[in-house]
């Protein structure tokens, strides 16, 4: 090849290279401290608060990144940029992924930072490993019962009952009026049952799952009682087993217009409910006895936490940009971005009001409850699994506690 | 030497291949030999073939292979019965001819994951999709497209062959505008019938052609994840789930790259396996044809 050939590969090579010098972080000439933060929301949703934090810290820019798509689809790119050294100086930690991030030596222990003291002390738990804590988690998500208001006025209720018995009852009326009574999504069905188990794990030495994931009791032993119940739906008609089938989205747009009477819902959907125009409420998701406290599904969200491996700037930048997160003034924008509800000691969200009793009975009281957060190993892949069979007991093709058996098969294989 | 020059020209390209095909999957047989989590390697032990075993242990690791393979098979025999055809239809002098060409072409233009999410829509069980109200209209009760075992799988065929026919019509279209005219002039004159000339000069001239088609469906197939995961995650149950949902669902998602990458060595060496079996079967017919 002649020389000025070669020159010419040389540079065409080198300029391939050259965008890769702009990802990262750090300091450059002029002093600016970049900091960057991997999150599981859109850039829409930290619009607002990059700018006010940048706005208070001149000398720090966040270099936002993100992933579309689903919790899975976050968790598998933040494993990715771990195993290739690419880990942002802030990112979300699933709780999902905890122990393996703890277990990496990727997470910071945050346990004696400042701005640590607000965060409350069941978000503090859900982050904890070993006693020390590994992600600040400002607010928390739980699921009620979203209902139409006008549907359910129709066969003489004016709210969701408190028993799972009376619920059943009012759902055949509905269905005898020709109205759709309930719906779940495929990769949420048996919505009701982890308020069912966390309640009666209060009554227990610990969380029935953690003890399912001990080995002291199994999904079959524990399970069975909770998924026959929630079958009744099924086997009494007054949900079809096209659940088996059926997305979020589709549910969503069925309850938004106005053909379905009741959902399983977080407060994620009320700006679509708004927007339909629904007359809708957020009511209790009904418990087996009556007398029982309510639990609904939920945990504390995804926390920040910071990267193990930064110190000098970078370090007193990403505990700069969290004390502004649990600050009034970026929860607020936090709240406003995101949609989430921020759950810190001393600050008071704005709710809205058809999501306030919900808010009430279960997030400011800590009583929600999530299986996977309860479980030591595979958690994602358990999790979706007890979907897949309660699909197949929403077909008729396996019983409550054949999908119970199967669940404790699984959970051998990820032993 | 004119081979060695000729061979420089493929350097840029093996380079490539070897950075992102051959180390990677050098790097998953270690992986598979390994409890890698995904997170650190460096506290990865040797665990033989813990993984291996697993795989043929757990149920749902190996619950998506009945399903890829029907696909498969379904998706390779569906599009190249009707892409050929239609590549011969397309070929002829007609009104609004480059029109049909484009719309045929353009289904293949989204991406898998995208015709999923929209046809999620299409077919949805409830008496609210697209096709359940249009049945409606006819006075027929709605059908449970997306949440019968059944009816998941042809839903996912049915969207597959209808994403790709176009496209492979196209590279057939590619073969035929080079088959030589004179050889059907010739036919015509001897007084072959359309049929005899689709059968005795069409057919084998696009051999080759069926060859490429055929190979990129079967490697399609056995690897696809997106169109699945999109419009049926899988479900309902594990009615279309498939290997690589249960690779990266199974394996990597849930922090087990060990698991994960022993299912992806197994898998490959079965899809290894068919693709030389189909390139083999391939050169046979060639072979016998010229």
């Amino acid at each position: 090849m002649r020389t000025s050939a070669k020159i010419l590969t040389m540079v065409a090579a080198a300029s391939l290279l050259l965008p890769l010098t702009a990802c990262g972080s750090g300091t450059d000439s002029s002093g600016k401290t970049t900091l960057s933060f991997f999150s599981n929301n859109s850039q829409d949703a930290y619009k607002k608060v990059i700018a006010a934090f940048e706005k208070q810290n001149p000398n720090i820019t966040i270099d936002f990144s993100t992933t579309t798509g689903s919790q899975n689809g976050y968790q598998q790119t933040l494993q990715t940029r771990i195993a290739g050294r690419k880990l942002a100086d802030v990112y979300m930690v699933p709780p999902e992924a905890l122990s393996d991030l703890v277990k990496a030596h990727v997470a910071k222990d945050l346990s004696n930072e400042s701005f640590m003291s607000k965060i409350g002390t069941n978000a503090k738990k859900s982050y904890t490993v070993d006693g020390k804590i590994y992600g600040m988690s400002v607010s928390a998500w739980s699921n009620a019962f979203a209902y139409n208001k006008d549907l359910l006025a129709k066969v003489g209720y004016s709210a969701i009952p408190s028993t799972w018995d009376e619920f059943l009852t009012m759902c055949k009326k509905l269905k005898a009026a020709g109205i759709t009574p309930y719906l779940e999504p495929k990769d949420g069905l048996a919505d009701p049952v982890e308020g069912w188990i966390g309640y009666d794990s209060t009554k227990q030495s610990s969380a029935l799952d953690a003890q399912i994931s001990s080995g002291k009791k199994t999904f079959e032993s524990v399970y069975t009682k909770y998924y026959t119940e929630w079958d009744k739906l099924i086997k009494q008609g007054v949900m079809s087993s096209d659940v088996s089938g059926l997305s979020g989205d589709q549910v969503l747009s069925e309850f938004t217009s106005g053909r379905l009477a009741v959902m399983p819902s977080g407060s994620w959907y009320i700006t679509n409910y708004n927007q339909a125009g629904i007359n809708y409420g957020y009511g209790q998701i009904p418990m087996l006895q009556k007398g029982d406290t309510p639990y609904a599904p939920g945990y504390a969200d995804p926390a920040f936490g910071i990267n193990a491996s930064i110190n000098g700037k970078q370090l007193a930048a990403a505990e700069k940009f969290l004390t502004f997160i649990s600050s009034d003034d970026g929860l607020k924008l936090y709240q406003e971005g995101t949609g989430l509800i921020p759950n810190v000691t001393g600050y008071k969200p704005t709710i809205d009001k058809h999501f306030q009793k919900a808010y009430d009975l279960y997030i400011a009281t800590g009583h929600v409850y999530l299986n996977s957060a309860h479980w030591a190993k595979g958690a994602q892949a358990l999790r979706s699994e007890t979907f897949t069979q309660l699909q197949q007991v929403a077909l008729g093709t396996i019983t409550p506690d054949q999908a119970a058996k199967n669940l404790d098969t699984k959970l051998q294989t990820l032993s | 030497m004119e081979n060695f020059a000729s061979a420089r020209f493929l350097l840029p390209i093996m380079a490539i291949f070897v950075v992102i095909v051959f180390i990677p999957f050098m790097e998953s047989i270690v992986f598979s030999f390994t409890d890698y989590s995904g997170y650190n390697f460096a506290q990865a032990k040797f665990v033989g073939w813990a993984n291996y075993l697993q795989c043929f242990r757990d149920p749902t690791l190996l619950a998506g292979l009945g399903f890829t393979l029907l696909y498969t098979i379904a998706t390779t025999v569906f599009i190249t019965i009707i892409a050929l055809p239609l590549a011969v239809v397309l070929n002829r002098k007609f009104f609004g001819r480059n029109f049909a060409r484009s719309l045929f072409f353009f289904f293949s233009v989204p991406s898998m994951a995208v015709l999923g999410l929209v046809w999620q829509y299409i077919f949805s069980p409830l008496s609210s999709g697209v096709v359940n109200h249009l049945l409606g209209e006819i006075g027929v009760a709605p059908i449970p497209w997306l949440s019968n075992v059944e009816l998941a799988k042809f839903c996912v065929i049915f969207v597959a062959v209808w994403g790709q026919v176009g496209w492979h019509a196209t590279l057939y279209l590619a073969y035929l505008q080079a088959i030589p005219s004179d050889l059907y002039e010739q036919a015509s004159v001897d007084g072959a019938t359309r049929r005899q000339q689709f059968l005795h000069i069409t057919l084998p001239e696009m051999v080759p052609a069926m060859g490429v088609s055929i190979f990129m469906l079967l490697t399609g197939g056995l690897k696809v994840y997106d169109l699945p995961y999109g419009l049926t995650s899988g479900g309902p149950g594990y009615a279309t789930y498939t290997v690589t949902q249960s690779i990266i669902l199974t394996g990597i998602g849930s922090s087990r790259y060990g698991v994960g990458s022993a299912l992806g060595v197994l898998f490959f060496m079965c899809c290894a396996v068919l693709v030389m079996l189909q390139q083999i079967a391939t050169r046979t017919i060639e072979k016998r044809i010229s």
